[in-house]
Parts: C-alpha cells; sequence; structure tokens
C-alpha cells in the first residue's frame, strides 16, 4: 500500500527533554527523493532527534511524519516500508549474511532476496562467514546491504560512516547515490563527517545543542555564507550584526558572514572565500562566543 | 519463511550452542546417575551404599526410598535445568550489539516477539517432560521400582512450574533491560531466584510436622519381594520419615494445581513480556 506524500520526513517543533539536555522546537523536513546532511557535533542532539522520529524514544512536544503517515499510529506500516542504519552493527556476531538473508527474508513482505544476493556480491561480502570476524567496514556494508533490499522508501542513518575507511565510504555513497535514482527513494544522513554530505547530499540540517541553527538546500548554505580573510583594522569596521563568528589569529581575523552577495558588495574591499559545511558547522558552534581564536 | 518462523530461527540460531550443551549437559548427567544406579544395584557400589537399619525387610524397604529419592531428585535436576534452557540466551548479547533498540525499527510487535517467547518456552517444558519421563523409566528399571505414573508426572509438573516461575521473574527483569547495566544486573536474576527458593526449602524443613503420618507403602509398587513383605499389622513400622511423608502430601496437592498454574504462569509471563518489550528507551 502506498501513499502520496511530498515530504519523507516531517518534524514541527519537536520537543524532548532530558536533564542538562532538551531538544529545542525542532522542525526540518526532507522532500521527498532527496538526500539530507544532518549534521552537528557530538552531543548536538542528532542521535536523539533520529530516536524521537523512529519513535525509539517518546516525544514531549510536537509533530513527526514519515512518509506521509503519523509516526506512532502508523508505525507498523511505517517500519515495513523503511529501513534504518546505525552506526554499529545490531547483529549478533554468530550469524553470517545467510542467516540475516532468512530472517529479514520473513520479517519484511517486499524483500528482494534477488536484490540482497547482489549486493552481497557487489560489496564482496561472505555468505557463510560469521558476522564476528567480519572487519567493521564489512559489517557496515552488511547493514546497509539488509536495508537495502525490501524496498524501503526512506532510508534513516544515524553515523553510519563514521570509523570508516575512505575507500569503503566512497563505495557505500555510490550505493546511496544509486538509491536515490528512484525519485520516491529519500535519505535522512546524520554524520559529522562533512566531507560525504558535500558529496551526495541535496540539503543540510545543522544542530546545535539541540537546536536547529541552518537548514535548507546544501548549495545556498555553501553559497550564501563565506569567510573574510581580514586583517584586525578591516576587522574592527565590520558591523558585528553582519558576523556570525570570527576567529581572531595574530595577523587578522576569518569571520563567517551570512548572504555572501550582499555581503560582497557592503566589504567590497575584502576577500570572500568560498566555506565548506565543516567550516559552517565550526563558525556556527562557536556563535555564542563571537570572538574565539 | 513467515514472519514467525523468521522470529523462532533468529532465537535458535542465536541460542543453539546454549540449547545444545546444556541439553547434552543434562543428558551427560542423566547417564552419569544411571550408571551409579546400575552399579549400586548390581555392581561394585552394591554393598558400599546399602545402609543398614537393623531389620531386613527395613532395610530393604530404606533402601528402596533412598533410591527412590534420588530418582526424584534427579528428575528435579532435568525438570528444572530443561526448562530453563533458554533463559540466559541473549539479554546481554541483544543489548551489548544495540539488537533490541534495532528491532524496534522492524515491522515487529511486542506480540509476536512474546509470543515467540511463549511457544520456546513451551517446548523446553516439553523437552523437559520428555527426558524426565526417559530418566524415570531407566532408573525405574534398573531398581526394579514399578513407579506410579500418575505421581511421577505429579511430581514432574511441580518441578517444571517452580522453574517456569523463576523463568517468569526472570524474563520480566532481562526483557525490561534497556542499558547494559540493566542487562548485567539481569545476570544476577537467577540467583534471587534460588535464594528464594532455597529459604523456602529452610523455612518448610524447620517447620514442625503437624501429627504423626504412616507412611503406607505399597508392597506392589515398590515390587519387595515376599520374604521380606512385613504383617500387616505391623505395616505401621517406627521408623518414620517426616520429610518423606511431607512431601508426598505436598505433592499430592501440589501436583493436581501444577498444570492450571502452569497455564497462569506462561499466559501471565506472555502478557507482562509484551508490555516489557513495548517499553521504549529514554
Amino acid at each position: 500500500m502506498s501513499n502520496s506524500y511530498e515530504n519523507a520526513i516531517e518534524l514541527k517543533n519537536v520537543t524532548k527533554k532530558y536533564d542538562g539536555f532538551t531538544l529545542d522546537n525542532v522542525s526540518f523536513n526532507v522532500p521527498k527523493g532527496s538526500i539530507m546532511g544532518f549534521i552537528g557535533q557530538n552531543g548536538a542532539g542528532k542521535t536523539t532527534t533520529i530516536r524521537g522520529l523512529l519513535n525509539l524514544i517518546p516525544i514531549n512536544e510536537g509533530e513527526i511524519k514519515l512518509i506521509g503517515l503519523d509516526h506512532k499510529k502508523d508505525e507498523r506500516e511505517i517500519k515495513e516500508r523503511i529501513a534504518v542504519v546505525f552506526d554499529e552493527l545490531p547483529f549478533h556476531d554468530v550469524f553470517n549474511a545467510n542467516h540475516m538473508g532468512k530472517i529479514f527474508g520473513g520479517i519484511y513482505k517486499s524483500w528482494d532476496n534477488d536484490k540482497y544476493s547482489e549486493y552481497l556480491d557487489r560489496l564482496q561480502l561472505p555468505r557463510k562467514k560469521k558476522i564476528g570476524k567480519f572487519s567493521k567496514g564489512m559489517k557496515m556494508k552488511l547493514q546497509i546491504a539488509c536495508a537495502l533490499s525490501h524496498n524501503a522508501e526512506l532510508l534513516v542513518m544515524d553515523e553510519a560512516t563514521t570509523g570508516l575507511d575512505p575507500v569503503v565510504r566512497n563505495e557505500i555513497l555510490d550505493i546511496f547515490l544509486e538509491y536515490l535514482q528512484n525519485e520516491d527513494h529519500s535519505i535522512l544522513m546524520s554524520s559529522h563527517i562533512t566531507s560525504d554530505l558535500e558529496k551526495i547530499a541535496d540539503s543540510v540540517t545543522f544542530i546545535d545543542r539541540g537546536k536547529i541553527l541552518i537548514s535548507g538546500y546544501k548549495d545556498d548554505i555553501l553559497n550564501n555564507h563565506s569567510v573574510i580573510k581580514c586583517t584586525k583594522k578591516d576587522y574592527t569596521e565590520i558591523d558585528p550584526e553582519d558576523i556570525i563568528s570570527a576567529r581572531l589569529n595574530d595577523f587578522g581575523a576569518e569571520v563567517m558572514v551570512n548572504n555572501r552577495d550582499e555581503m560582497s558588495r557592503k566589504y567590497s574591499g575584502l576577500v570572500f572565500d568560498r566555506t565548506t559545511l565543516e567550516e559552517i558547522m565550526v563558525y556556527y558552534v562557536n556563535k555564542s562566543k563571537k570572538e574565539w581564536r | 519463511m513467515s514472519k514467525y518462523k523468521a522470529l523462532f530461527y533468529r532465537e535458535f540460531i542465536v541460542s543453539k550452542k546454549l540449547i545444545l550443551t546444556q541439553t547434552i549437559a543434562m543428558i551427560g548427567i542423566m547417564i552419569f546417575f544411571w550408571l551409579i544406579a546400575m552399579s549400586m544395584e548390581f555392581g561394585n557400589l552394591k554393598s558400599a551404599m546399602f545402609i543398614s537399619y537393623g531389620s531386613g525387610a527395613v532395610d530393604y524397604i530404606m533402601n528402596k526410598e533412598m533410591k527412590m529419592l534420588v530418582m526424584y531428585f534427579l528428575g528435579f535436576i532435568v525438570a528444572f535445568g530443561t526448562t530453563l534452557i533458554k533463559l540466559g540466551d541473549s539479554a546481554n548479547a541483544d543489548i551489548n550489539t544495540n539488537w533490541r533498540m534495532y528491532a524496534f525499527t522492524l515491522p515487529v510487535s511486542s506480540t509476536e516477539k512474546a509470543l515467540v517467547e511463549l511457544v520456546l518456552n513451551i517446548l523446553s517444558v516439553m523437552i523437559s517432560f520428555v527426558l524426565s519421563i526417559l530418566n524415570f523409566a531407566v532408573l525405574g528399571g534398573i531398581y526394579n521400582i514399578k513407579v506410579d505414573f500418575g505421581f511421577v508426572v505429579k511430581i514432574w509438573s511441580i518441578f517444571i512450574l517452580a522453574a517456569l516461575i523463576m523463568n517468569f521473574f526472570q524474563k520480566i527483569i532481562i526483557n525490561r533491560a534497556r542499558t547494559k547495566k540493566e542487562a548485567y544486573l539481569s545476570n544476577f536474576s537467577s540467583i534471587i531466584c534460588w535464594i528464594v527458593m532455597i529459604v523456602a526449602f529452610i523455612v518448610k524443613l524447620k517447620m514442625p510436622n503437624s501429627g504423626s503420618y504412616y507412611f503406607n507403602i505399597d508392597m506392589d509398587m515398590l515390587n519387595i519381594p515376599e520374604k521380606y513383605r512385613l504383617p500387616a499389622d505391623m505395616v505401621d513400622y517406627p521408623i518414620q520419615e517426616p520429610v518423606l511423608v511431607n512431601l508426598v502430601e505436598a505433592v499430592d496437592l501440589l501436583g493436581m494445581l501444577a498444570f492450571p498454574l502452569m497455564i497462569l504462569i506462561l499466559m501471565a509471563g506472555f502478557f507482562i513480556n509484551r508490555r516489557m518489550m513495548e517499553r521504549r528507551y529514554d
């Protein structure tokens, strides 16, 4: 059964309170057919948000919809149509790939064993070797093979590429890009490896200390932000309201600004460098300090 | 493969080693005791193990009773052990691998998970039944004791009931565990159950006997040879075994209640486990 929806994920004013940490009014959408990178430093609230939207933890306030369905009322149907990948393989060491194929084949109605076999071959995963003897990269590949073999419409990944070497990460990212060839497929990928997201994400949401700081199309975010490298004197002439945060050193300052086009007209004598998601993240994390070293 | 088959398959693969080792251990214990029994009856241990009460007939009767006690004690170990076979399987492994959390993302309900556990409990009870009956049959043959089948079933059902009660509490603690610390603590749940049972046993032993009972021995049941049978007016012989008498009475009473209680415990376990399995993380 399939329903029509515009956004694969919709979060509206989601709040979750713990002692010492609050996920505070988190709202963002993941459009259908796209991949969203969910970035933030450790402890920012990425995993809490993902657990909330998967109903692994109860939320205090807010609305969540996955593939157009309510995340609590339609939980069973949602689980049939989505796949989740965690940062560590949740399968016992005694299993092998064949076992997992049989187990998931019984659990998911739309399990495709041929597709699973293809992924195992492509990712060069042995079928009869115990998972306990797999390397970290092989474990992640197995988890992804299982996730992609039941025609899931939405793939939710929580730090799935953390700890993997660049070769394996590239291999996995290629598989995700292929997965997205089908415009009914969507991905939410949380990570603090921003270079991966810069390669494949369509949109990015940045969370820090339980609050969403930025959310939008990746290219727009990258184009809108810029780093001005200037002398101390020039730095003093920049309006503090225009500064997100500035890293000071002995020779001058590196200033992160938003709205690059307007700023470049306003401060025409200064040099505006392109920036990266990682830099944006670092500067936004230090936003409250304004100046830092 | 259907969903239930898949879940059973998963549980079986995870617990396979434990099931095999425990079943082999149980069968090994049984065979060991059978060999001891054969030696006591026909071999080198025959004279060494004979306890003399000063009278040929009483000696014969009392030693037979001891052998019956051994039979039932072994039956207890077998029934108890095989019923609890599945217990220590995967709580820690489930939590250490994050399987429990991952399972919440699968289209599997807590009812389905709890039902699989219930069926596995019933299967382990059936295995223990078969092994217990086998044990009684073999030892009964070695000792040349005709064992009353109804009595054996009552004894077995009480052992199983005790194991299921222990299983019930352990499962609640295990299924409730969500963090590594909770999983670690759940390992000690079996110790708590054993302590409760031992305390109950000691309290029972310390309780005064409610009167004198005469253990009316069914001569035919014990298959006592004619020359050792006492005259009818001496059937109330002076040696009494209060523990054995109380035990027989208790077996009679509990045995009647055991089956319905077993079903109650299994159903209660199902509903409570289902509730525990629904518990989310926080």
